[in-house]
């Protein structure tokens, strides 16, 4: 067997084991790579910015447990963001697991920073219906959570007394892995004209351009590395600044071995045609 | 039944509901807005049901494999989903061992899960992206091309990868997509064009 052969036959461990080594480096020796920051980082932040004291944002956590690897850093960086401009914040989901993705990342920055439950956040937790859900709660937030995450009558808490429907909301956050920018756009932004913002995954990003760019999306963080750049933004680096130098390797070693793969594929080609 | 009943009367149940949201939708009519809203409602609570009718679908389809195959692997299946539920509902979702149970087993587990894609995508990349033609070279080129700009590391292995990763996103993809975007929203509004006149049949009988 040729070495083109070889290495076009190579064991699937060897990559395994090329993968999770270049990943697990950065971790034992951190690379702290510079990063440029991109304009749509830059004009996340500063929407966010321009927001006061005693603002209600909605927050939609439309992420599983999963996606929060990708998108844990951006979670963490927006509560801190939000909590240290005192804007209260109503969260809602679109996915069953998002309400734990709330409770897990966002709600412990927001207790550290003394808010309280009910007067300066509510978590009301999943809803089924995506599309309609999202229209719903525009109009009539509380005939949709008749109960909180927690079992709590909605009715009484005061913060959703205030912020029943879209116009109390200065803005919506979507952490996305999924479709629901495109259902804020539609249902918030083009309906009533409440900016939203979106934080989608890596393979989202391209699919929800077009929408950021017609202005339907306000502004938008280009998945992990979008994340990175946002916690370097607000001056505290933290998951996403963590997990982006292996997140470099690791696209590295996909690209070495797509090279590799090709190196192999026209080497074979070419001996064929000789032969 | 006659067949007006069976078809008829479902037809323009679907006719007048749709027509109801989209006037609701471009309108500012108290009244329509009112029987939209109730009409979205009835969306969800349909669709909270469809999470049940999946959930007795997952029970039944393990059990069967319990009652057939012994399966170790269903009963695990069966017991975590209605452990989960049973913690849920006695004890509120907001519990500490609710909180517990998630923390602990389901977020490592989620996240394992996501991670082993990384894995599995350099094995399928080294095997699959070959540039057997032309075109599939330029796919490659461009693929790489977006992952090293989305890369800090990338600006300094490929210098100007940057403006031409944004190139690439802002230009060649945007127009794709909006592509894309636009022929999903003429196809929508044909759907909606179709309902709205009684010509979408496909649910009611024939």
């Amino acid at each position: 067997m040729s070495a083109l052969e070889r290495l076009a036959k190579m064991d699937r461990r060897v990559m395994y084991w090329a993968m999770l080594l270049l990943i697990a480096l950065p971790y034992a020796v951190p690379l702290g790579l510079p990063m440029q920051i991109s304009t749509y980082s830059t004009e996340f932040k500063t929407t966010i910015d321009a927001l006061a004291p005693g603002d209600v944002v909605l927050v939609s956590m439309d992420i599983g447990l999963g996606s929060v690897s990708e998108l844990g850093g951006g979670i963490i960086a927006l509560a801190k963001q939000l909590s240290a401009q005192g804007v209260k914040v109503v969260a809602v989901s679109t996915v069953a697991e998002g309400s734990l993705v709330f409770d897990q990342y966002f709600r412990p920055v927001l207790t550290s920073a003394g808010y309280g439950y009910g007067v300066d956040y509510v978590n009301l937790g999943y809803a089924a219906g995506d599309e309609t859900m999202i229209a719903s709660i525009a109009e009539n937030m509380r005939e949709v959570y008749s109960r909180d995450y927690a079992g709590n009558d909605a009715a009484s808490l005061p913060l959703l007394q205030a912020a029943d429907d879209y116009s109390a909301y200065r803005l919506v956050v979507t952490f996305d892995a999924g479709t629901a920018t495109g259902f804020y756009a539609r249902q918030w932004q083009a309906k009533y004209g409440t900016p939203v913002l979106s934080v989608p995954t890596a393979v989202n990003f391209s699919y929800f351009y077009p929408l950021y760019q017609a202005g339907s999306v306000e502004a938008i963080l280009n998945g992990p590395r979008g994340c990175a750049e946002y916690e370097q933004l607000i001056g505290a680096p933290g998951l996403a600044n963590q997990g982006i130098d292996a997140l470099s390797m690791g696209q590295l070693v996909v690209i070495a071995f797509i090279v590799l793969g090709n190196v192999a594929f026209v080497g074979e080609r070419l001996r064929r045609r000789k032969q | 039944m006659s067949l007006i009943n069976r078809r008829e009367i479902p037809i323009a149940i679907g006719v007048a509901a749709c027509t109801l949201v989209i006037a609701s939708y471009f309108t500012d009519n108290a009244s329509l807005a009112s029987a939209s809203g109730s009409l979205q409602l009835w969306g969800i609570i349909i669709a909270g049901f469809a999470t049940l009718l999946g959930l007795f679908s997952y029970v039944a389809y393990n059990g069967r494999q319990i009652v057939k195959k012994r399966s170790v692997y269903s009963g695990v299946a069966v017991a975590s989903a209605l452990g989960t539920i049973a913690i849920g509902l006695a004890l509120s979702p907001s519990s500490s061992q609710y909180s517990w149970l998630t923390s602990n087993i389901l977020t490592p587990l989620s996240m394992s899960v996501g991670s082993f894609i990384g894995f599995f995508i350099v094995s399928a990349a080294f095997r699959t992206f070959r540039a057997r033609s032309l075109e599939a070279g330029i796919v490659l080129a461009a693929a790489a091309m977006i992952m090293l700009k989305n890369m800090p590391v990338g600006e300094y292995l490929l210098p100007g990868v940057l403006p031409l990763g944004n190139w690439l996103n802002d230009i060649v993809s945007l127009g794709g997509n909006r592509g894309f975007t636009i022929a999903f929203a003429v196809g929508a509004i044909i759907a909606g064009v179709r309902q709205i006149l009684g010509f979408e049949r496909g649910r009611v009988a024939k």
